[in-house]
């Protein structure tokens, strides 16, 4: 009897869902600089990224990374390097780089790096391992324990989120809102599981348009989304924020990650 | 779908006609789109005498499913004062409530036994589970529902027809859980702010700006100083969901006669009582907003008067 | 010859569910007779309470004419405080009171009436496909539109009062609310959006002024004929309905009248006064009966009690009047048989006549040639009366003719609100005196009497228009409104009289109607069935 490969013992009922685009941060919170990888992760999920993007936390969960990468169509790993260039520098590790791998070996769960990262998921997935891999460094200087982020490093950061954003990830989808001739604001039930779980927002007139905040729970006040269908469609009557009612169609919506609303525009 | 059962005690049907000025969804919606079963309504059901009947005994008897039982009206207690369809209708009501999965009580009437209740109650008129506050009513303060649940209260005389409507929605979609109710089995995604949470006159009340005339009066001031405004004191969403998509009380200058309270109507109507703040020696009001005493009270009335705005003292809501 | 008594249990509502039991005799409906089986006491409630108690208290009679309760009310108080009513005010109220009128008529006509004519005794017409396809219980298109519609009239009622049901925002001396010129422009949005997408385009097919131009039978019936949208609208179709299937040859009634009238013309109604009120009054007040038009006079209203279950050994009028309930079981053995008073009217020669309250008997005093300028002056339904008799069908279109024409007079309200003036006059609040207040609710003539006494309310008495029109016999022994209606039906199936469900129906009255029928000569019960009265 051959012995079965890696792979083929991990049971499709524990898979994490496909998604289009996996980011993984990897790197150590607690030490300096090398907090940039989980960092990154945390400002992504904050600020929301499209439907299809998977963030992973690789600072301490180690291997499960590797799980984590199944069913990824692109995967793209953060971490950060001391090299000896200037902090802040943004590399990308060329393709041919990462072909040329060595096997996984001297793993250790508190070193996990982003290559320790690639060797064990190959291993791990064989040919269920995404093809599509990038590797996104970026060159720190210090990693005392307990340092912050230093000013080099964040901005490192946020070019890579910036290039994540516009390289990597899916175009957001704009969402779409409805106005009615009777002056209600029509939402689908995703958008409301997404942004206004309890089914209750407040709203902020902002010129040509309002934002929506979510709150907390049903029993805090605020406009009510009313069930609308059995669908879970939600209404909600336009005439409790404004004078006048906007003229009817549909209207984009975006999340606004400052003020943490939904901005809906009439214009 | 849900089935729904709905009949009428000691009632003026007003709670009914609320329901029919429904939107998103509206009445129609409800029974074509959403598929709710309404098994019977006294104004919308449509099997009549002996078809009807038959549904009524069929749900007392457990032979078909009952998921919500509603009760509008109150029950009538005095033998002889309320029969339906040949028999008491308070025996229909034991019945069916205890037949059915959960029990709704629509208005005022059906939750602490509103007006035909007021003093001489010549009708022996009670609500389902309380009278007034008191824990009890006609089932008993410890009846539960098939499901478990105590009698679930929408009161108001009437209610918004969204506070039925989305309380059945949500029952009959299987998010009974999600309904958090307060101590007086009033679910709290309505009845836990007030009636004041949202009133245009709130920068009225905070100067201790009073609106001092009915009419054009209106036009200025809050009307819980001189008119008998329960807005601070009551449970009530008006104010943020507004009636029949224009206004509310409090907006057009009517004084919250705090229907949503089981003490509706306060004071029982006794003379000096409708339309006047009730206060002590004239000038301080008895009542003040729930959680507050009285001397924080004088104290901030006291500073807020003396840092009032001149625009608090002139007409906002103009022409 | 088959006797047959039908007797259909009650499905209550309001202040009561009403039992009818109705004899049939060779398939026609030879006598009839009603019952009244709730009772919540409150005039009783009322007494001893607040002046002012009786305008939160009254709408809770019936939340469907709740708006007109108030609007009597107020007007009870403000002739027994002897109050100055400022013009705005008076057509605040007036708006308000048409409002919820315009609502009760698409309301009751699709949930309420229309929804039997879809039933299966009249398969065999040819227009029964398109009847169902319109009137459908739900998925009737007219029925969608209609009922959906019709609660654009109550959002100009809660612009006004901040909401329908039950505000009380009406107070002696006016109104409590001063619109501004965003309510005004926000009404006649909605009003016209109302007329734009139900009342011209389904009910009428044609312009409210169109239909205003209909003057007599032979008008009512070259209309129809007209053009195609008006033939097809649901008007020129329930007319065509009617015609084919009958509703035109029963349901007549007594066949006499009683409006006590509404809407004040704000300049003549400015101190109400009980005395000053037919003279004021837009909507008349009138009596006709035997062929006659009477002045109204609330004087000559009584109260018989003699098969009611209270006490009392003769007819009082209401200010004199008592509500005290005796033991049911006992009253019983005394012969008396309804929780319903019987309110009684006394004509010039004619004596304690029944008579009916409701839409045909305002058109009826509307046909009174003898008025003043500003009161409406319609010879329509004289004219339906003399060459058809009334009837279901009649009755029928006399409620749905007050949708355009309170429409117009709606608007030309609106349009008169003077945002700058005066809505309120506080008044003195004297510590007794007497007052009278009328309108016309949907189904009819409302009115409540109020004495005060030490400044709280020594006696409150209300009459509605059902307890008019199903009043029992009183010691006359006469047939009430509906009882008198109902006789002389034909009844097409025994086991489902659907026309004893369209006469009960047509007098849209405050409690669930149910009619019992019995075998005349062995008492055995036949069938039951209850009209779902809406209310």
């Amino acid at each position: 009897m051959t012995q079965a490969l890696p792979h083929e013992l991990l049971s499709d009922e524990f898979a994490p869902p496909p998604c289009d685009v996996l980011v993984m941060g990897c790197g150590n919170i607690l030490r300096g600089d090398d907090a940039l990888g989980p960092q990154l992760i945390r400002r992504l999920f904050a600020e929301g990224v499209p439907r299809g993007v998977r963030l992973v936390d690789g600072g301490t969960a180690g291997m499960d990374v590797a799980f984590q990468m199944q069913g990824a169509g692109r995967v793209v790993i953060v971490d950060a390097a001391m090299t000896g260039n200037p902090p802040g520098t943004v590399y990308r590790v060329p393709g041919e780089e990462l072909a040329a791998l060595p096997p996984a070996s001297g793993l250790h769960t508190h070193s996990f790096r982003w290559d320790h990262a690639l060797a064990f998921g190959r291993w791990l997935l064989g040919p269920k391992c995404p093809a599509d891999v990038t590797v996104l460094l970026v060159e720190v200087r210090d990693v005392e324990p307990g340092a912050d982020l230093s000013p080099e490093a964040m901005s490192g950061m946020e070019t890579v989120a910036a290039l994540l954003r516009e390289d990597f990830f899916p175009a957001p989808e704009s969402d779409l809102v409805e106005v009615t001739a009777d002056g209600y604001l029509h939402l689908d039930a995703e958008l409301m599981q997404r942004y206004f779980p309890s089914g209750v927002v407040g709203a902020m007139r902002d010129g040509e348009g309002i934002y929506l905040v979510p709150i907390r729970s049903q029993a805090n006040g605020g406009h009510l989304l009313k069930q609308r269908n059995a669908r879970g469609d939600r209404s909600l009557l336009l005439r409790e924020i404004l004078d006048r009612d906007p003229v009817p169609g549909p209207k984009r919506v975006d999340w606004d990650v400052q003020r943490g609303a939904l901005a809906v525009r009439f214009d | 779908m849900a089935s729904v059962l709905w009949l009428q005690g000691g009632a003026c049907s007003g709670n009914t006609m609320s329901f029919l000025n429904a939107e998103e969804p509206n009445v129609v919606d409800l029974i074509v789109d959403f598929g709710l079963e309404l098994l019977w309504h006294p104004s919308l059901g449509l099997e009549l005498g002996e078809n009807a009947q038959k549904i009524f005994w069929d749900c007392a008897r457990g032979d078909r499913p009952l998921d919500i039982f509603v009760l509008e009206g109150t029950v009538i207690e005095k033998d002889g004062y309320d029969r339906f369809a040949d028999r008491e209708m308070k025996d229909w009501v034991t019945d069916l409530a205890n037949a059915a999965s959960i029990v709704v009580a629509l208005g005022d009437c059906a939750c602490w036994g509103g007006i035909p209740a007021m003093e001489p109650n010549p009708s022996q008129s009670t609500g389902l589970q309380f009278h007034k506050r008191d824990k009890g009513g006609f089932l008993g303060p410890d009846w539960t529902s098939k499901a478990g649940l105590p009698v679930i209260n929408i009161p108001g005389c009437p209610a918004h027809p969204d506070w039925i409507t989305q309380i059945i929605v949500a029952l009959a979609t299987g998010r009974t859980a999600d309904i958090a109710l307060d101590d007086l089995h009033r679910p709290q995604t309505f009845f836990k702010t007030f009636t004041q949470t949202g009133c245009t006159r709130v920068q009225f009340f905070d100067y201790k700006q009073s609106t001092v005339s009915f009419g054009e009066g209106t036009r200025t001031g809050c009307l819980f100083y001189e008119f008998g405004c329960r807005g601070p004191m009551t449970h009530s969403p008006c104010n943020r969901i507004l009636w029949n998509r224009q206004s509310s009380k409090t907006r057009a200058g009517m004084p919250c006669l705090g229907c949503t309270e089981p003490e509706f109507p306060f004071f029982d109507l006794h003379k000096g009582t409708v339309f006047k703040t009730q206060k002590v020696s004239g000038v301080i009001p008895k009542e003040v907003p729930e959680g507050a005493d009285h001397l924080t009270y004088m104290a901030q009335a006291s500073a807020a008067r003396i840092a009032a705005p001149q625009w608090s003292k002139e007409d906002m809501f103009v022409v | 010859m088959t006797s047959t008594d039908l007797f259909v249990s009650p499905v209550g509502r309001v202040e009561g569910d009403l039992d009818v039991r109705v004899t049939i005799t060779d398939g026609v409906v030879t006598d009839a007779w009603t019952e009244a089986a709730m009772f919540r006491g409150f005039e009783m409630i009322l007494k001893g309470k607040d002046p002012q108690a009786g305008l939160i208290v009254t709408p809770r009679i019936c939340g469907i004419c709740g708006g007109s309760h108030l609007y009597k009310a107020c007007y009870a108080l403000d002739t027994a405080w002897k109050t100055h009513v400022p013009e705005n005010a008076t057509l605040v109220r007036n708006i308000a009171q048409a409002c919820e009128t315009l609502q009760s008529i698409p309301r009751y006509f699709y949930a309420l009436f229309a929804i039997d004519l879809v039933n299966k005794n009249y398969a065999k017409s040819t227009l029964y496909d398109e009847c169902v396809r319109r009137f459908a219980p739900y998925v009737g298109s007219a029925y969608q539109k209609g009922v959906v519609l019709s609660n654009k009239p109550v959002e100009v009622y809660a612009l006004f009062g901040g909401q329908w049901p039950h505000s009380s925002f009406m107070v002696p001396g006016g109104v409590m609310s001063a619109p501004s010129l965003a309510d005004i422009t926000r009404a006649t949005a909605i009003l016209n959006h109302w007329k734009d997408n139900w009342l011209e385009a389904e009910w009428l097919g044609c312009s409210v002024d169109r239909w205003l131009e209909v003057k007599t039978w032979e008008d009512m019936q070259a209309w129809v004929e007209e053009n195609e949208s008006q033939y097809n609208s649901d008007c020129g179709f329930f007319i065509r309905f009617c015609l084919e299937v009958g509703l035109h040859k029963y349901g007549g009634g007594v066949g006499n009248y009683l409006a006590a009238g509404t809407y004040f013309e704000p300049s003549l109604y400015d101190q109400p006064t009980p005395e000053g009120r037919n003279a004021a009054l837009i909507g008349r007040s009138g009596v006709y009966a035997g062929g006659k038009h009477f002045e109204y006079d609330h004087l000559r209203v009584s109260e018989d009690v003699s098969h009611s279950y209270f006490k009392g050994d003769k007819p009082l009028h209401p200010w004199d009047g008592e509500t005290i309930p005796l033991d049911v079981a006992e009253a019983r053995k005394a012969g008396k048989y309804s929780w319903a008073k019987s309110p009684r009217y006394d004509v010039p020669d004619l004596g304690r006549v029944p008579l009916e309250a409701g839409p045909l008997a305002r058109r009826m005093a509307a046909g009174n040639p003898d008025r003043a300028e500003h009161q409406d002056y319609d010879p329509l339904f004289i004219d339906l009366y003399e060459k058809l008799g009334p009837s279901v069908f009649v009755r029928q279109m006399a409620r749905m003719h007050e949708a355009p024409k309170y429409f117009k007079w709606v608007m030309d309200w609106l349009s008169r609100v003077d945002l700058h003036g005066s809505f309120y006059t506080k008044p003195e609040e004297p510590l007794s005196g007497k007052g009278f207040g009328g309108t016309e609710a949907a189904r009819g003539a409302l009115q409540d009497w109020i004495v005060l006494e030490d400044g709280k309310i020594e006696n409150y008495q209300v009459v509605t228009p059902t307890a008019w029109n199903i009043g029992p016999r009183d010691s006359n022994a006469a047939n009430g409104p509906i009882e008198a209606a109902l006789i002389g039906s034909p009844i097409v199936d025994m086991e489902d009289p659907v026309e004893l469900g369209h006469v009960a129906r047509s007098f849209d009255s405050c409690l669930v109607c149910t009619v019992h029928a019995y075998d005349g000569k062995t008492g055995r019960e036949l069938n039951k069935f209850v009209i779902n009265g809406m209310v």
